[in-house]
């Protein structure tokens, strides 16, 4: 008879390698894997060096710093967020709600009335600015007026506050109400119990089917562009963050300066805070905080709503630097999130749950996101259709396989595994 | 779940059944429609949704926390239908194609629980980390398996290949899935396999000191289940929506979850739950604008309602009646230092 | 001086004469995290005898036979099963050698009944073999050895001693050839425990063997054939008894096998009294708490610790002991009563109430409810909402811990070291070392000094009644080692089915005290 023994090792090898050897193992076993279902191993590691030598590269890793510290508060205390892409978006939507309905008043207009509004404010040539905005939104002092429905009908957003104001207005009800939505399965898993990668994971679906009623409802833009598509107006320009200016790379200053403030919060907070003490006992062993005298059901509702804040900012930064509109979802495998709420959990895992590891981790993870999008561009696309390419598969099979492969890593870096017969 | 608190338990899951039938049934009676055929109308989600509860139920008797079950479902979707289309492709008769079609699903959701079962009960790894893994790299490999015969499906057979949706098949196979929620009902009260699983789930160590192998009864709960959660994901497909597209069935493990969950993984009990949801999955649009709420939230509804649902179970004495299993998700490691 | 063996191969004198040992198992050598629990140790049982293995604890006694049974995997060491080398990884091998363990705590799964948990343990039944089949076996085996229980019933309704008779009974139906009882008759009433050792003789006589683990010396003495002596996981010496005719002297020898040198360091003499004073430290008014399978556990105690003195309950495991001190730091809901700490009323108000007002806590099981053994040392102090609020600063609480090092003297690296890499000593010297410094009015202690060895605990107790003389905080202890009880106690309750029996002043004769907690 054959067995298998595991026994705890006196001295588990160096949590670093476990990390590595994982995502090299990782990323081998998902080109065997995309190498069966017809992607060439030479384009698929050609997506991946690609992935990680662009420019493009920045944005992935601004979110995947911010998911990764948000959701390394969690985990380190135990509760097992799998809802930053729920959180997310609640952040988004409330970013659109300032944005579209606290920040800008809009007017519709069409034939005379538009033309006589355009002239007031100072346009010499209002027939031409008509055609020009109806391809492109026109910015003109604080009116920023798209393309309406009808011959010469526009539609007017005017900016009715600072836009500084206005961008930390979003930020800080996004970070409000990413908290509060986070709250709630923490909430329900403190005082009754409910598993919260359930309850996370279905509320992230109730928040796309929410972010799909608001974009179709009452954020719904009037353009002509937003109309046909189910979305809200192109974000007021003076609304859209900064460019940063790196080459391939459309990320911008807040979304960059975002980041790091919200990293340095979160590893203060964890490593020189009795609160940060506190999350990491409770991720070890909640009896001995209890028995301490902490209100360990609180302590987990607050690290959720600390985790859903970060994430909170995220998506509403994700709005103002990248989206630019919020669009009704169509294929849940391609939220407006890009999935980094999903990617961050490998960020988090791959960091072995420590903060300081975030950055490097998401470098990694980054690179890694764009391998879909990367293998897309490369391959013809009748070789595309005939192997049923999915960007998003690759990238959920990745998040997968290196996971998969970092969990049982880690269990033989700390334990024995022999064989006896 | 000892035979004599069995009248106990229906009256417990009563308040919960009452809720959901108003919700189903307020709407239906206002419309003064044919309620038969609204009935009919969702068996084959009734189906697809109880065999993958019941499944659901099963596996995480044993104790293994079943976090996997959303991206293995997914894949069994994927998989019925790629398996349909390529069958009827080499010329098999449409039926009999969707049919195997829901067979394969089970084989591959048998072979990915087993797996769970095995690392889970075997190594010293995280229930929860291994089963989000496995959820991701199911939903991952789900659009690969099913986006090909979509193209074929569209292209060359010009259809998709289903099973049939006449009365007898769908009472056919309702009365299966019934059947074997009774049976498998009867297995775990009754027979020492059953003992066994409800031993491994409550406290795995003592079992194993009793003398059973917690891994091999841990991965006969995962045969168990898990093709059933397969095969419900297959029905799904062949049977329910009918349709395949990147994405399908995503969410419809955790509504599944959920159903188990607010039954007590009790089989009888999960088929009331999973009748309610199928009302509601197969009726929301109807059920919206009855309500004249939008079709954005009739599709979060079920949603709503799955979270609902868990929560009026973890608070009402419901949770106490049919308490989960002791050691449901935690690590179980023998050789742990005692000193 | 008795003949102390160190080789199977050469039976001294009144072994049982049978050439091949039913088990003998060699050079087992077991390692965890931080503690070398089993070195190169060597047990030989024969057929038909009682063999004893003592032991203080952490000495190994209980991870040996669990290594027997198949629950720890040796990393070093062979096993012969009646000559024959044997492979024994699981406990279904170690059943189907033959060989069965009963530890303290009843290893049977509570939700299902005991012809259920027979089941299971029994291969002859297959997978698919229904329920009833059991009932049969249990009643015939039950009448041969006069254990009645009822294979219908759930084990969670069953008492401590029922579910240990339940578990006696498996054993001998599964048709067990080697016997072992870890500490499994320690907290059976007496007269059971008696029955029991009375058929372990008998069970021998027919040539079954035994191995009994337990703390008491006497009672070893008394049934055992021999006796093994285990210290800081290795094997001191294996003493014969068959022609012992002075009782005393082994009983001496084998305490200085167990503690070494280190004997005569230990004293089990008493303490200096406390100085009581008028206000009272903790005070409970007729407490009733509900315990974890929703029977009343605590039934209406009412006691008194005053400032300055130490009040000692004592009280076999499972009277209600567990509750009550959970009910009094606030980690239990109190059903009905009071609990009042320096005369403040924080019944139902939390622990974070009990802990501001200066109370301190040795629980039961320390790595579960004292320390986080995956955090360093400076973490556990820092976890401690009386030792840090808002920011930390580090340094400031490395010189807090070096001190504690120092006072205690804790064998640590340093005190960023996590905790999980210290001996079971050194750890609950850290909670101990915690819990006195924020010890301001009161200490609630539920058995110290479970996992220490002498030593260490005989400093923890000298430390308790020292804080309770020096600064005048009152010390609720709650034991289930009598011994401790009566060391440091100036008042001395006994606790039984979850009532305050008596209140006795610390003279008290020892065995009123015992006879109270076994009455029934």
């Amino acid at each position: 008879m054959v067995s298998i023994v595991v026994t705890r090792r006196v001295k588990p090898y160096p949590p670093v390698l476990v990390s590595i050897l994982a995502i090299v193992i990782g990323v081998l076993l998902t080109g065997l894997v995309l190498l069966g279902f017809g992607v060439p191993m030479d384009t698929y590691f050609a997506a991946i060096f690609g992935g990680f030598t662009s420019g493009q590269i920045m944005r992935p890793l601004v979110y995947l710093i911010l998911i990764g510290s948000a959701l390394t508060i969690a985990f380190k205390g135990a509760m097992w967020n799998i809802g930053a892409e729920g959180q997310m978006i609640i952040g988004m939507i409330l970013a659109g709600v300032v944005a579209y309905l606290i920040a800008t008043s809009v007017m519709v207009l069409s034939g005379n009335d538009a033309i006589q509004f355009l002239k007031s404010i100072g346009v010499q040539n209002p027939q031409q600015l008509i055609m020009l905005a109806k391809s492109e939104p026109q910015l003109i002092g604080t009116y920023y007026i798209y393309g309406g429905k009808g011959v010469n009908a526009i539609v007017v957003r005017n900016l009715t506050m600072s836009p500084i104001a206005a961008q930390l207005l979003a930020l800080f009800l996004a970070a409000i109400f990413g908290g509060l939505w986070a709250a709630i399965p923490g909430s329900l898993k403190s005082y009754l119990g409910v598993d919260e990668v359930a309850s996370t994971l279905i509320m992230n679906y109730i928040a796309y089917y929410f972010f799909n009623y608001s974009a179709s409802t009452y954020l719904l833009g009037y353009s002509i562009q937003a109309r046909d598509f189910y979305r809200t107006d192109q974000l007021h320009a003076l609304l859209q963050y900064p460019q940063a200016g790196i080459p391939d790379s459309t990320i911008t200053w807040p979304e960059i300066w975002i980041a790091i403030i919200a990293f340095v919060a979160v590893a203060f907070m964890l490593n020189y805070t009795s609160l940060g003490v506190r999350v990491k006992v409770l991720g070890s062993n909640p009896d001995a905080l209890r028995a301490a005298g902490v209100n360990v059901k609180r302590l987990a509702v607050i690290i959720m709503v600390m985790s859903g804040i970060v994430a909170g900012i995220a998506g509403a930064a994700l709005l103002f630097g990248n989206l630019l509109k919020l669009e009704a979802i169509k294929n849940v495998m391609a939220p407006p999130t890009q999935s980094f709420g999903y990617t961050g959990i490998l960020v988090s895992w791959i960091a072995m749950l420590e903060i300081y590891a975030v950055p490097p981790a998401a470098f990694i993870v980054a690179g890694l996101q764009r391998t879909g999008r990367n293998i897309e561009a490369i391959l013809p696309s009748a070789t595309k259709q005939a192997i049923g390419f999915s960007g998003p598969g690759v990238m959920m099979l990745l998040i997968g396989t290196v996971l998969l492969t970092y969990i049982i890593l880690r269990v033989i870096s700390e334990y024995s595994i022999r064989i006896k017969r | 779940m000892a035979g004599k608190s069995v009248k106990g338990l229906f009256l417990g899951a009563l308040p919960l059944a009452a809720v959901f039938a108003a919700l189903t049934a307020i709407p239906v009676a206002a419309q003064g429609a044919d309620v038969g055929s609204l009935i009919y109308a969702m068996i084959p989600a009734f189906i697809a949704y109880y065999l993958a509860a019941l499944g659901h139920g099963v596996f995480e008797t044993s104790g293994v926390l079943n976090l996997a079950i959303d991206g293995v479902f997914t894949l069994s979707v994927a998989a019925a239908f790629s398996t349909a289309v390529h069958l009827a492709i080499a010329g098999y008769e449409d039926t009999l194609a969707a049919g195997i079609g829901v067979l394969v699903a089970g084989i591959i959701g048998a072979f990915l629980g087993v797996f769970l079962a095995f690392i889970t009960t075997k190594l010293p790894i995280s229930h929860g980390a291994a089963g989000l893994s496995l959820m991701f790299v199911g939903y991952g490999l789900a659009p690969w398996v099913g986006l090909p015969a979509a193209y074929m499906s569209q292209n060359i057979l010009r259809r998709k290949p289903l099973l049939n949706t006449d009365p007898v098949t769908v009472y056919g196979l309702m009365g299966v899935a019934i059947l074997l929620g009774i049976l498998l009902y009867f297995v775990i009260t009754n027979t020492k396999i059953g003992v066994a699983i409800r031993a491994a789930g409550e406290n795995p160590h003592a079992a194993s000191a009793l003398g059973i192998s917690v891994v091999k009864t841990r991965v006969i709960a995962a045969l168990l289940g898990y093709t059933l959660i397969g095969i419900g994901g297959g029905i799904y497909y062949a049977l329910y929506a009918q349709t395949w597209q990147e994405g399908s069935g995503m969410g419809s493990g955790w509504i599944a979850f959920a159903i188990s969950l607010s039954a007590g993984r009790h089989p009888i009990l999960t088929m009331i739950s999973a009748a309610v949801f199928a009302g509601i999955l197969k009726h929301k649009y109807f059920l919206a604008s009855e309500l004249n709420l939008s079709r954005d939230v009739a599709n979060m509804l079920p949603f709503l309602v799955a979270l609902i649902a868990m929560v009026i179970f973890m608070a009402t004495p419901l949770k106490r009646r049919l308490a989960p299993p002791s050691a449901l998700g935690k690590i179980f490691f023998r050789e742990e230092r005692t000193v | 001086m008795a003949s102390a063996e160190t080789s199977p191969a050469a039976p001294a004198a009144g072994e049982p004469l049978k050439e091949i040992p039913l088990v003998h198992a060699e050079g087992i050598t077991k390692r965890f995290p931080g503690v070398v629990a089993l070195k190169d140790v060597k047990l030989t049982v024969y057929k038909g005898e009682v063999h004893a293995i003592l032991g203080e604890n952490g000495a190994g006694k209980s991870t040996l036979v669990k290594i027997l049974y198949g629950i720890y995997s040796p990393d070093e060491g062979e096993i012969f099963v009646e000559g024959k080398k044997t492979v024994i990884t699981s406990p279904a091998d170690a059943i189907r050698n033959g060989i069965v363990l009963v530890s303290q705590s009843p290893q049977l799964i509570d939700r299902l009944t005991v012809g259920e948990n027979m089941l299971l343990s029994l291969a002859k039944f297959g997978l698919l073999s229904r329920k009833g089949a059991v009932r049969k076996v249990i009643e015939e085996h039950g009448e041969k050895v006069g254990i009645k229980v009822d294979p219908d019933i759930e084990v969670w309704k069953l008492t401590y001693t029922q579910k240990q008779l339940a578990e006696i009974l498996r054993a001998l139906v599964l048709g067990a050839k080697l016997l072992m009882l870890d500490e499994a008759t320690t907290f059976l009433p007496l007269l059971e425990r008696k029955r029991l050792y009375k058929y372990m003789r008998y069970f021998a006589e027919q040539g079954g063997s035994v191995i009994l683990i337990t703390h008491k010396i006497p009672e070893a003495v008394d049934v055992a054939d021999r006796v093994t002596v285990l210290r800081r996981g290795e094997v001191v010496g294996t003493v014969n008894l068959r022609e012992i005719e002075d009782k005393k002297e082994v009983m001496t020898q084998i305490r200085k096998m167990m503690f070494g040198e280190r004997a005569e360091a230990i004293t089990y003499q008493k303490l200096p009294p406390g100085k009581p004073r008028e206000e009272a430290a903790l005070k409970v008014e007729r407490l009733q708490v509900i315990g974890d399978y929703g029977a009343l556990t605590v039934r209406g105690v009412s006691l008194e610790v005053k400032k300055g003195e130490v009040l000692g309950i004592a009280g076999i495991a499972g009277n209600g002991q567990k509750e009550l001190v959970q009910a009094i730091m606030g980690l239990r809901k109190v059903k009905r009563g009071k609990v009042l700490i320096n005369g403040v009323d924080v019944t139902n108000k939390g622990t974070s109430k009990v802990r501001a007002l200066g109370v301190g806590f040795i629980p039961d099981i320390p790595t579960r409810f004292g320390v986080s053994i995956e955090n360093t040392m400076v973490e556990n102090l820092a976890m401690h909402p009386l030792i840090a609020k808002g920011i930390i600063r580090w340094g400031k609480m490395k010189e807090l811990a070096k001190k504690l090092i120092d006072q205690y003297r804790i064998l640590i690296p340093s005190p960023t070291t996590p905790v999980k890499y210290l001996s079971g000593g050194n750890l609950m010297k850290v909670l101990v070392a915690r819990e006195m410094l924020v010890s301001k009015s009161l200490l609630v202690a539920y058995n110290p000094t479970r996992a220490l060895d002498e030593v260490t605990a005989s400093m923890v107790r000298r430390l308790m009644k020292q804080k309770a003389i020096e600064e005048g905080i009152g010390v609720l202890l709650v034991s289930e080692d009598l011994d401790e009880i009566f060391m440091v106690s100036d008042r001395i309750a006994v606790i039984n089915s979850g009532r305050i029996l008596k209140v006795f002043p610390s003279d008290v004769d020892r065995e009123t005290v015992e006879s109270l907690m076994v009455s029934g």
